[in-house]
C-alpha cells in the first residue's frame, strides 16, 4: 500500500534493491513493451496467413477492423489519393492496437505484467510522436511561414485592411502566437496525461478496493473488468482519435 | 488548549469526512433528480413505455449516482482508517482535509453532469422504444466517461490519505491542501461539461439512431477535451505530492502551494463547463446530419481548444508559482 507513491514515479527493476533513478530506463516498461510488440506481430503473422475470396472468421474480423479504421481516417483526412490515406491508416491502426493490448496487459494478476502504459514515459512518449508528426504534416503542407502565420491568431492576415486595422491586426499576434504555441504543447500534456491517469488511476483504485474488501473478492474483480476493459478501450481508442484529429486539423 | 497529535487527528478526520459526504452528495443527488424528473416527463407522453422508463431511471441513476459511492468510501475512509507513525499531527490532518476537499469537489461536477444523460436516455427510451438498448447503452458510456474527473479525484484523494507527504509544517499543509484543491476544483467543472455532453449525445442518439456510431465517436472526443482541465489539476496536484523539492518551509511555502492549488483548480471550472457545451451541441448536430462529422468535429475541436485557453493560463501561472518565483 505504501509503495503506491513509488510506483507513480519510477519502477522498480525486479530482484533488485535500488530504485532506478529519472536519467535511465524502466526496465519492466519496456519488457511489457517488447511482450505486446510480440503478440501484436504473432497476430499479425496469424491473420495474413491465408487469405481466401471468401473469407473465413478469422479473416473477416481482421477485414472488418481494417475497413472500420480506413474509413475513419479517410472520412477525417480526406486526402487526394488513396496511397496518401493508407500511410496514416497504417500509424492509426497500430496506434489503436497497441494501445488496447497495452491497456489489456493488466488484466494478468501476475506481479510482473503491468500496463506500459501505466508509466508516464510511454505515454508521454506516444503524445509527442502525435503531435510531431502532426506539426511535421502542417509544415509540409503549409510552409514554415504558413505554419506560423496559422499560429499567430485569426486577425493576422486581413484582404484589403486599412492602416489602423492592418496594425491592429498585427499587433494582436503578440498576444496570439504565445497562446497558440503553449497550446500545441499543452495538447502533448492533455493527450498523454489523460491515458496515463486512467490507466494508473484505475490500477491504485483496485489496489486500494482489494485491500478494504478482501472479503468481498468479486466486488474487486468487477471493479477490475470495468477499468481494464471498459476505461481501457476507450481512452485507447479517444487517444488514437484525437492524434487522428490534430493530424487533420494540421492538413487541413 | 494544547493542539497535541491526537486533537489535530480528531479535526483533521472529522473536518475532511465533512468536506467529502457534504460535497461529493450535493452533485449526485441533483442529477439523480434531473433524471427521475425527465423520466416523469418521458411516462406523461408514451404511459404504455413506463416500465422500460422505470428501469432505464433507475439504470441511469445508478450509474450517475456512483460519484456519491466514492465519496462516501472516502469519507468512511478518513474516519476509519488507522494513521501511521509516518503521517500523524498536523501533516495528518492537512492530508485527511485536503483528501476530503479533492473527493467532494470532485465528485460534485460528475455527479451533476450525470444527471444530463439520464434524462436524456429515459426522454429517449420512451420517444424511441424499439431502440431501447442502443439509447441506455449510449446513455450509460457517456455517464461512465463523465465520471473519469471523480475516478482521478478518488486517485488523488486515495494518494493523500496513503502516502507520506515529504515536507515538514506549513509547506506540508500547502502542498496537501493545494494538491486536494488542484484535483478537486480542477475536477468539476470537467464532470459538468462531460456530462452535458453526453446528454446531448444520448438525445441525438435516440432521435436519429442510425448516424449513432458517429455521435458517439463526437462525444468521446468531445468529452475527452473537455476533461483537460482536470488532467491539468491531477499534473499540479501530481507534481506538488512528488515532485517537489527545496521548498521553504514557512509560510511562504505554504502560500505558493496552495496558490498554485487554487490557480490551476478554480481555473479549471469556467474551461470544463464550456468545452462540455460546445461538445453538447456538436453531438447534437453530428447526429442529425452524420456526413459532415469531419467539419463538425474540426470546428468543435479548435472551439474547445480556444476555450481551454483559459486553463492553459491556470496552468502556467501554477507552474511559475511552483518553480519560478
Amino acid at each position: 500500500m505504501e509503495g503506491i507513491g513509488e510506483r507513480l514515479i519510477w519502477h522498480y527493476v525486479p530482484g533488485m534493491d535500488a530504485a532506478i533513478p529519472m536519467g535511465g530506463l524502466n526496465v519492466l516498461t519496456v519488457l511489457n513493451t517488447l511482450v505486446v510488440m510480440a503478440v501484436l506481430f504473432s497476430l499479425a503473422y496469424l491473420a495474413v496467413r491465408k487469405f481466401a475470396m471468401v473469407p473465413g472468421r478469422a479473416q473477416y474480423v481482421v477485414e472488418m477492423y481494417v475497413g472500420a479504421f480506413d474509413g475513419l481516417v479517410t472520412s477525417s483526412l480526406e486526402l487526394e489519393s488513396r496511397q496518401q490515406n493508407r500511410r496514416f491508416f497504417a500509424l492509426i491502426g497500430a496506434l489503436f492496437m497497441f494501445l488496447v493490448l497495452s491497456n489489456l496487459m493488466g488484466f494478468f494478476p501476475t506481479h510482473y505484467f503491468e500496463e506500459p502504459t501505466a508509466d508516464i514515459n510511454c505515454t508521454l512518449g506516444l503524445g509527442t510522436m502525435g503531435m510531431i508528426i502532426a506539426t511535421f504534416c502542417a509544415l509540409r503542407v503549409k510552409g514554415l511561414g504558413g505554419y506560423l502565420e496559422e499560429l499567430a491568431g485569426p486577425m493576422w492576415s486581413q484582404e484589403g485592411a486599412t492602416g489602423g486595422a492592418l496594425i491592429a491586426g498585427k499587433l494582436s499576434a503578440v498576444f496570439f502566437f504565445p497562446l497558440n504555441v503553449v497550446g500545441e504543447l499543452a495538447k502533448i500534456v492533455s493527450i498523454s496525461f489523460r491515458l496515463f491517469g486512467n490507466i494508473i488511476g484505475g490500477g491504485i483504485i483496485i489496489v486500494v478496493v482489494s485491500h478494504l474488501v478482501y472479503n468481498f473478492s468479486w466486488l474487486a474483480v468487477g471493479l477490475d473488468v470495468f477499468f481494464i476493459f471498459f476505461v481501457g478501450t476507450v481512452q485507447a481508442f479517444v487517444f488514437t482519435m484525437l492524434t487522428l484529429t490534430y493530424i487533420a486539423v494540421a492538413i487541413k | 488548549m494544547e493542539w497535541t497529535a491526537e486533537t489535530w487527528e480528531f479535526v483533521g478526520r472529522y473536518l475532511g469526512a465533512g468536506f467529502a459526504l457534504g460535497m461529493g452528495g450535493i452533485g449526485a443527488a441533483v442529477g439523480m433528480g434531473m433524471a427521475a424528473g425527465k423520466a416523469n416527463e418521458a411516462m406523461m407522453r408514451q404511459p404504455q413505455q413506463q416500465s422500460v422508463v422505470l428501469r432505464t431511471m433507475l439504470i441511469g441513476q445508478a450509474v450517475g449516482g456512483s460519484p456519491s459511492i466514492f465519496a462516501l468510501v472516502i469519507g468512511l475512509l478518513i474516519l476509519f482508517k488507522s494513521s501511521s507513525a509516518s503521517l500523524a499531527g498536523p501533516e495528518f490532518a492537512a492530508a485527511v482535509i485536503a483528501a476530503g476537499l479533492s473527493i467532494g469537489l470532485g465528485c460534485f461536477g460528475s455527479g451533476l453532469g450525470c444527471g444530463w444523460p439520464g434524462g436524456s436516455g429515459c426522454e429517449g427510451v420512451a420517444r424511441n422504444p424499439r431502440r431501447a438498448t442502443s439509447v441506455s447503452s449510449s446513455m450509460i458510456i457517456g455517464q461512465a466517461v463523465a465520471q473519469s474527473p471523480s475516478i482521478f479525484a478518488t486517485v488523488v484523494a486515495l494518494i493523500l490519505l496513503f502516502v507520506p507527504v515529504s515536507a515538514t509544517g506549513y509547506a506540508a499543509f500547502g502542498i496537501c491542501l493545494g494538491a486536494g484543491v488542484a484535483m478537486g476544483a480542477g475536477a468539476l467543472g470537467p464532470g459538468i461539461g462531460s456530462g452535458t455532453t453526453a446528454g446531448g449525445a444520448v438525445h441525438g442518439s435516440s432521435r436519429w439512431p442510425r448516424s449513432q456510431a458517429a455521435t458517439l465517436r463526437t462525444m468521446l472526443i468531445a468529452q475527452a477535451v473537455s476533461q483537460t482541465p482536470a488532467i491539468f489539476g491531477m499534473l499540479v496536484a501530481f507534481i506538488m505530492l512528488f515532485a517537489m523539492r527545496d521548498l521553504e518551509g514557512d509560510i511562504i511555502g505554504f502560500a505558493k502551494t496552495f496558490g498554485a492549488g487554487v490557480a490551476v483548480g478554480f481555473g479549471g471550472v469556467g474551461p470544463g463547463i464550456g468545452s462540455g457545451t460546445a461538445g453538447e451541441f456538436a453531438c447534437r448536430v453530428t447526429a442529425a446530419r452524420p456526413r459532415t462529422d469531419a467539419l463538425i468535429l474540426r470546428t468543435m475541436l479548435i472551439g474547445q481548444a480556444v476555450s481551454q485557453s483559459t486553463a492553459i493560463y491556470s496552468l502556467i501561472i501554477a507552474l511559475v508559482l511552483l518553480y519560478v518565483v
